[in-house]
């Protein structure tokens, strides 16, 4: 598995020279690290061939004939020829001795057609027989940012960090690294499963579960074989302290057969799914949102200590609605101490709250905000802050994003979530935010979510 | 099956023709209850009469089940009539985990609540313990009950434990269905149980 993920080195076989070519987007991907340009776009260190019979050089690399006139060894094939050439190439890679294969290509069992499906197990059996992994076929890739591995058709390349995202859908993958740029979402890994003729989620789960750049395992999934095999995986990665999140597509029943018993008209696939998932461990989500709202919070952010968390805000509405959800999601808020309060009145307005949530008035300039912060964040009691900031005319977003951040280094144990509530105008805090780590929210409500994944139970 | 599986069920016999109901009454404590077995939604059906304490009404019941259930009937079950909160144990193999085992609120409007958790078996006994508390049906393991209502948690979770196994170890069993399941303060009495094989 480790010369899948990680390999030391790269064949594109099927490498293309016309740009809108998947071929072409993985070579470039590997080569430059992107086909669109973002800040983490770093060619790969390790050798990369392109193999194309047809072509002498491109994007600079010395094309070969094939994977087998290659003069080093080959950890990873990436391969991107029509579909009815990939059981001769992957024979070849065979005689290359190759240690994975991703399987790019579609055109086999996701077609429903007969021809379809044996095509795809002609190239399992294939792999199986040479005895190299198989990913895909019908699949985006991988992508490891840590080692600037971008073995994929992804459109750019996300920042490194914790998340290790699985999905079954490729297509997905693509829109998730474009919204990580914005929303900084950072990886570990991410792995498209395509088909799965031989690699399931399980494989992957049971890879990044002990993997120690790995903090979150998000998954995307919508049919697979081996139930069983993905709890014990899900397992194995909550015993290793990540946390696993799973989204799951396809859940309306297709149909209802006669019903025979009660319990069978109450266990549908998805609520075994989430009963199979919750059991092992893993918490099941509602939506791609919700999936990476929690994954970032979890792989930018320490776990609290105790369940004992204060919201500062400088809105009453916004600090009595993060109470309110802090409950509904189980975050508890801790009582302020008759000292802390001393020191805040020292500091603060006399009409500040004086309770938690903390209201520190709409006209709190970035002074009170710092105050705030590092009296109630430095209270050993206090294990996890929530910062709300809503927009008023003497609000200053980048002073008071910067007064978080330094806090948050202050205290490396401790959880810090914020709400800078707002749009264009709030924007610069935000972003200072998202660079620095800090998982920001536009709505309280998500904000107390993700504060729920990062206090104990 | 159940019995080597060490589930309890209610005191019963089943019954071909009047003259077994009317044996089998004089073994049983009474009230005694007279079910037409052959389908689900045996009370929606009239396939069920409740509170029978003597042989007179023992013999209008009869007679009633047997014209209501037509060509469906299968057999006669009389039993000892429980009384207790009503919660359903079920069992269902699932085409990509395998054996489930689900619990909640039971009797007739199952359904309609919905109150049911799952967990994929075989089942611990902590598995047990955490599915019951999921749904709503907690309630009554409370040490103050609901209403008066109280159901001992020990007997519940030793037949979870127990019909998970069950449906772990009998592959021919394709679901079950022990609705209700009547649990007072003390013990546990599956008093209808449905096996699909």
């Amino acid at each position: 598995m480790n010369k899948l993920i990680e390999p030391g080195s790269v064949a594109v076989i099927g490498a293309s020279r016309n740009v809108n070519s998947a071929g072409y987007g993985i070579l470039k991907s590997l080569v430059t690290g992107c086909v669109l340009k973002s800040p983490f776009c770093n060619g790969f260190k390790g050798p990369v061939y392109a193999i194309n019979p047809n072509a002498k050089k491109i994007l600079g690399k010395k094309c070969y004939n094939s994977v087998l006139d290659v003069p080093g060894g080959v950890d990873l094939a990436l391969i991107a020829v029509p579909a009815k050439l990939v059981p001769s190439v992957l024979r070849e890679c065979s005689l290359k001795k190759v240690g994975a294969a991703a399987v790019i290509s579609a055109g086999f069992a996701e077609l429903g057609t007969n021809k379809g499906k044996a095509l795809q197990e002609e190239i399992t059996r294939i792999a199986e027989d040479a005895g190299f992994l198989l990913l895909g076929p019908n699949c985006l890739g991988v992508l490891r940012p840590s080692i600037n591995l971008n073995a994929s058709f992804g459109a750019s390349t996300p920042p490194s960090g914790g998340i290790a995202f699985i999905t079954q859908s490729g297509a997905l993958a693509d829109s998730i690294i474009d919204w990580s740029l914005d929303e900084m979402y950072a990886f570990s890994g991410i792995v498209s499963l395509g088909n799965m003729a031989a690699l399931g989620p399980e494989h992957f789960v049971e890879w990044f579960a002990t993997d120690k750049k790995t903090k979150v395992i998000a998954l995307y999934l919508e049919g697979f074989k081996d139930g069983p095999a993905l709890m014990k995986a899900v397992k194995k990665a909550v015993r290793n302290k990540k946390q696993v999140f799973v989204l799951k597509g396809g859940r309306s029943e297709a149909g209802l057969k006669a019903v025979s018993s009660h319990t069978a008209s109450m266990a549908g696939s998805y609520a075994v799914f989430k009963a199979a998932m919750g059991q092992s461990g893993a918490k099941v989500v509602d939506s791609l949102e919700e999936l990476f709202e929690y994954a970032k919070a979890v792989s930018s952010q320490p776990r609290a200590k105790k369940n004992s968390i204060a919201i500062i805000t400088n809105g009453g509405g916004a600090g009595v609605l993060c109470a309110d959800y802090c409950q509904r999601f189980g975050v508890k808020l801790a009582k302020l101490k008759e000292g802390t309060l001393k020191k805040l009145d020292e500091h603060m307005k006399p009409t500040y709250s004086r309770a938690n949530p903390l209201d520190i008035i709409g006209d709190a300039l970035p002074e009170t905000y710092e105050k705030a912060i590092n009296i109630v964040a430095g209270e050993p009691y206090v294990k996890g802050v929530i910062v709300i900031q809503t927009l008023q005319t003497m609000t200053d977003g980048e002073r008071d994003a910067r007064a978080v951040i330094e806090a948050s280094k202050r205290h490396p144990d401790k959880p810090f979530v914020t709400v800078f509530m707002g749009g264009k105008y709030s924007k610069p805090g935000k972003t200072l935010l998202h660079e620095a780590g800090i998982p920001d929210y536009n709505d309280p409500k998500t904000a107390a979510k993700a504060m729920s994944v990062l206090v104990p139970k | 099956m159940l019995a080597s599986a060490g589930v309890s069920l209610v005191n019963a016999f089943d019954c071909n023709s009047m003259a077994e109901v009317k044996a089998a009454y004089k073994k049983l404590r009474k009230p005694v209850v007279l079910k037409a077995l052959g389908s689900i939604h045996k009370t929606e059906k009239n396939l069920i009469h409740l509170g029978i304490t003597s042989i007179v009404e023992l013999e209008v019941a009869y007679k009633k089940l047997k014209a209501n259930a037509g060509k469906s009937l299968d057999c006669f079950l009389l039993q000892e009539q429980k009384k207790g909160v009503e919660l359903i144990v079920g069992g269902h193999r699932d085409p990509v985990f395998g054996p489930v085992i689900l619990f909640g609120t039971g009797g007739v409007l199952t359904e309609l609540y919905g109150d049911v958790s799952m967990r994929i078996a075989p089942l611990t006994k902590k598995d047990a313990r955490e599915l019951i508390r999921e749904t709503r049906a907690a309630a009554f393991f409370k040490a103050g009950g609901f209403r008066e209502k109280k159901a001992n948690e020990a007997v519940v979770v030793d037949l979870l434990v127990k019909s998970s196994r069950f449906l772990v170890e009998e592959n021919g069993v394709q679901e079950f269905d022990f609705n209700p399941v009547m649990v007072t303060g003390k013990q546990a009495f599956i008093v209808d149980a449905r096996l699909m094989t």
